[in-house]
């Protein structure tokens, strides 16, 4: 009887032991598909910074529509008064986000190329600013209508290297369109400089956000 | 002749894992858990293999009171991971896959 049982327990085992083998056995196409979908798993966390790129290109595209409308069109003291509330406030609303965001929230995840992004980030804020500073040392006074496509190179530079560090190309390509608005921006007016940085902005941070986000989001099991 | 595939990496579970953690700095149970078809059970035994093999890191604190663990691949880990893919790829390029 103890016999039987042992066989029957044996052969359990083995049971067990052919049904995991058969589990952990990989088709060539399993393979793939495996690798394509960890990888994928292990870039979504990076394309989640999309909503970054959403919040900052609303903010900046609004912001310099509005300077366009206040440059051609007539407006009263108040609405530009609130415009100016609205923009330190949505000013502080993004830095807010940005930090909670990249410091503050709990991320399942850390990857190795937040830091140069954020580097490459904090650098071009700093050279946004020395501009100005070196600018006004040159001429005694800021020239805007240099500045800002002098802004834009820096910003499109900004956004093909992370389209680089990301391996999201879209990114690197908005980086490019960047840099061809500055080169439009640098034959118009202060006044037409707005309107075409509004557009930039939304063609370069808007749209590679959502596109970005919404891969993130992107169901996608191994 | 083809170069041995490791046995360790060549499984859906741990090659996912692998895969997953490999290009990230450390990633959570609960994001494995997350985007990996398998139970928590399964996930902690394939974990404890890869670890048993030095191939990744296993970090258990606390966050909130609540156990919290963190892994993340071992430079060991990581050229096993490579020796596999190079195998592989040396594969599928004789066989005309790729």
């Amino acid at each position: 009887m103890v016999c039987i049982t042992n066989l029957f327990n044996f052969t359990d085992k083995l049971l067990i032991m052919k049904l995991t083998l058969k589990h952990e056995e990989l088709s060539e196409n399993e393979l793939m598909a495996t690798l394509k979908h960890a990888l994928a798993i292990s870039r979504r966390p990076l394309l989640e910074d999309g909503i970054l790129f959403i919040a900052w290109g609303i903010v900046f595209s609004l912001g310099f529509g509005f300077k366009y409308y206040e440059s051609v069109k007539l407006t009263s003291r108040l609405m530009r008064n609130t415009f100016d509330v609205l923009s330190i406030l949505s000013a502080l609303a993004l830095i807010g986000l940005t930090i909670y965001f990249l410091f503050i929230r709990n991320r399942k995840v850390r990857s190795y190329e937040a830091i140069p992004t954020r580097m490459v980030w904090i650098g071009i804020i700093i050279a946004h600013n020395l501009n100005v500073v070196v600018t006004n040392n040159f001429f005694d006074q800021v020239n805007f209508s240099m500045l800002h496509p002098l802004q834009m190179i820096l910003i499109g530079f900004a956004l093909f290297v992370t389209g680089g560090i990301y391996r999201y190309y879209m990114l690197s390509v908005s980086g490019v369109l960047m840099w061809i608005a500055a080169l439009v921006c640098a034959r118009y007016e202060l006044t037409d400089q707005f309107l075409v940085r509004s557009i930039a902005d939304f063609v370069c941070f808007i749209i590679p956000g959502i596109l970005m986000y919404m891969q993130s989001k992107k169901t996608a099991h191994v | 002749m083809f170069k041995d595939l490791d046995p360790l990496l060549h499984s859906q579970v741990r090659l996912s894992i692998m895969t997953i953690l490999l290009p990230l700095k450390s990633a959570e149970f609960s994001y494995l858990l997350e985007n990996i078809e398998t139970t928590k059970g399964n996930l902690s035994f394939q974990i404890s293999k890869l670890k048993e093999a030095g191939y990744i890191q296993v970090k258990k604190s606390f966050r909130n009171n609540y156990p919290l663990t963190t892994l993340k691949t071992t430079p060991k880990g990581a050229d096993a991971y490579k020796s596999y893919i190079e195998a592989i790829s040396e594969y599928f390029k004789k066989s005309g896959k790729i």
